[in-house]
């Protein structure tokens, strides 16, 4: 039997998961060239919610984690084909074309439509994990040789048992986007043709618009946007751009190595300094951790 | 995106702009010097080698010249083209708004091979028209014009490809026939005599809508 032990109610667990999600915090800039157009992000991300359930099997199941998108802004840049007249046969033979006209193409930047969209109130993200409890014996790398616990202890210097969740894995449940996410997209699409061709008179838009045919089916075309943007946008942004592998990897570093959900101090206070007397602390070992379905268990000996 | 193809309105053999193109065949083996100018200003100078074991047609963009000449530090070395007896050398302008003629000759000739000014006989200015409207293409050596119209096209589910180009013979007397075509469409007219072809727009079609 342990020298000590403590238990936290299931509440008490909860209240300790909820200060360690409200430190959770995520930015990151990606683009990546996806062959016929380039996409990218700029995301600031934080935790909202989630439902914790300590399991007799001594495991931790943690669901429908919201993940709040501070900021979500989306790029796309998309690479209008050129448009090029002229190339028309001058001097014709018959073994074919001996001489032809120059060719002269309209759109030659890369890319021509450029789309930015701001994804933030429309991103629905949610994400479970199930985990276990491990401990780690914290040695504090600030503190200096030779400091004794006394002074490691006053000027926070002190080392720790840390309990982390250790994550089996990390589950994107939800990623995806509200429907008029689409909506979104497709008028940004108008907007960025019609500034595409805002400098041109009247009647070079149509001649354009009737060499490409609709335009807006041309960069759809492109883009191999589907009549379910909602669902293009998630696999682009959730799949192609790696956004639910990166996000996932992040919570599990985050709570299985960055965040101990509680930290003991080592040595243990067990009486605070009185009447001009040291505190008394006990070194702990044998330090160990487990959850039944209603609390947490800590046990550990005075070594 | 290139707007300046839209800038361009109305062609000028003697004037070549982005639209336009000219093509001269050289008969002779030779050495010949080239001057691409705009207006009256040389702008670069060029040779053009004909001989045999060259190739048929050669491309000459005159802006090109132009920038060559701008930059003598990195292009000590005129440019020189070749092209075999019989065969063409095309003049084009691939960029900018200037417009620009070209005169060829051999050395110490006072009678040009060439000049984009005064084409000869067989020339070719291969030109293309965007705007839509009504123009009248003349030879500025000689009288009388010819009507062009341009259609207008309106953008609808099928996509607009531009017809086959047209052949027009441009003689020092225009033809009194109207010629109809689509935007972008080729239009080659040949000099059968002495011949700087210009085609004006008289009329600008702005669609259904007028213009926006």
């Amino acid at each position: 039997m342990a020298d000590i032990t403590v238990a936290a109610s299931e509440d008490a667990f909860r209240e300790f998961f909820a200060h360690v999600r409200d430190e959770f915090a995520f930015a990151q800039s990606d683009s990546a060239d996806l062959g016929p157009f380039v996409a990218g992000y700029s995301i600031d991300i934080r935790l909202e919610d989630g439902t914790v359930d300590l399991r007799n099997d001594n495991t931790i199941s943690i669901s429908e984690l919201d993940i709040d998108p501070v900021v979500f802004s989306g790029f796309i840049g998309v690479d209008i084909p050129e448009i090029c007249i002229g190339g028309f046969c001058i001097l014709p033979s018959p073994w074919g074309c001996v001489i032809r006209a120059p060719r002269i193409c309209v759109f030659d930047d890369n890319p021509d439509i450029s789309l930015s969209l701001d994804l933030a109130p429309f991103l629905r993200a949610e994400v479970s994990f199930i985990g276990s409890l491990l401990t780690r014996y914290f040695v504090n790398p600030a503190r200096p040789p030779g400091m004794d616990y006394l002074t490691a202890e006053d000027t926070g210097l002190e080392n720790q048992w840390q309990i982390f969740i250790d994550t089996e894995a990390v589950d994107l449940d939800l990623f995806d986007f509200a429907d008029i996410a689409g909506d979104l997209l497709e008028a940004a699409l108008d907007a960025a043709i019609n500034t595409l061709l805002g400098p041109l008179p009247g009647w070079a838009k149509d001649l354009v618009k009737a060499i490409f045919g609709p335009l807006i089916d041309l960069v759809r075309a492109v883009l191999d946007l589907p009549d379910d943007i909602d669902e293009w946008l998630s696999d682009l942004f959730g799949v192609s751009l790696g956004l639910i592998d990166l996000i996932a990897q992040v919570l599990l570093d985050f709570f299985a190595r960055e965040n101990p959900i509680n930290v003991i101090e080592d040595p243990f206070p067990i009486l605070p300094a009185a009447g001009g007397l040291i505190p008394v602390k006990v070194p702990l070992t044998d330090f160990t951790v487990r959850v039944t379905d209603d609390e947490m268990i800590v046990e550990a000996n005075v070594g | 995106m290139r707007t300046a193809v839209f800038n361009q309105i109305g062609l000028d053999s003697g004037a070549l702009g982005l639209l336009g193109s000219l093509v001269h065949a050289f008969a002779d083996p030779g050495h010949y010097v080239g001057t691409a100018l705009v207006g009256d200003d040389p702008r670069g100078e060029f040779e053009i080698v004909v001989a045999d074991d060259s190739p048929p047609s050669t491309h000459i963009d005159l802006s090109a010249l132009g920038r060559l000449r701008r930059d003598p530090c990195c292009n000590p070395d005129q440019p020189a083209f070749r092209v075999a007896p019989g065969g063409r050398a095309v003049f084009h302008v691939g960029g900018g708004h200037e417009r620009w003629a070209v005169l060829v000759g051999e050395p110490r000739s006072r009678e040009a091979e060439f000049d984009s000014r005064s084409l000869g006989h067989g020339d070719l200015f291969a030109a293309t028209v965007l705007r839509p409207g009504t123009y009248k293409v003349r030879n500025a050596h000689g009288s009388g014009s010819t009507e062009l119209v341009v259609r207008y096209v309106r953008p609808g589910k099928e996509k607009y490809t531009p017809p086959d180009p047209i052949s027009i013979g441009m003689g020092s007397q225009a033809s009194r026939k109207a010629v109809r075509v689509g935007p972008a469409q080729g239009i080659i007219f040949e000099a059968t005599e002495k011949a700087r072809i210009v085609v004006a727009l008289v009329e600008p079609d702005d669609g259904p809508s007028g213009d926006r």
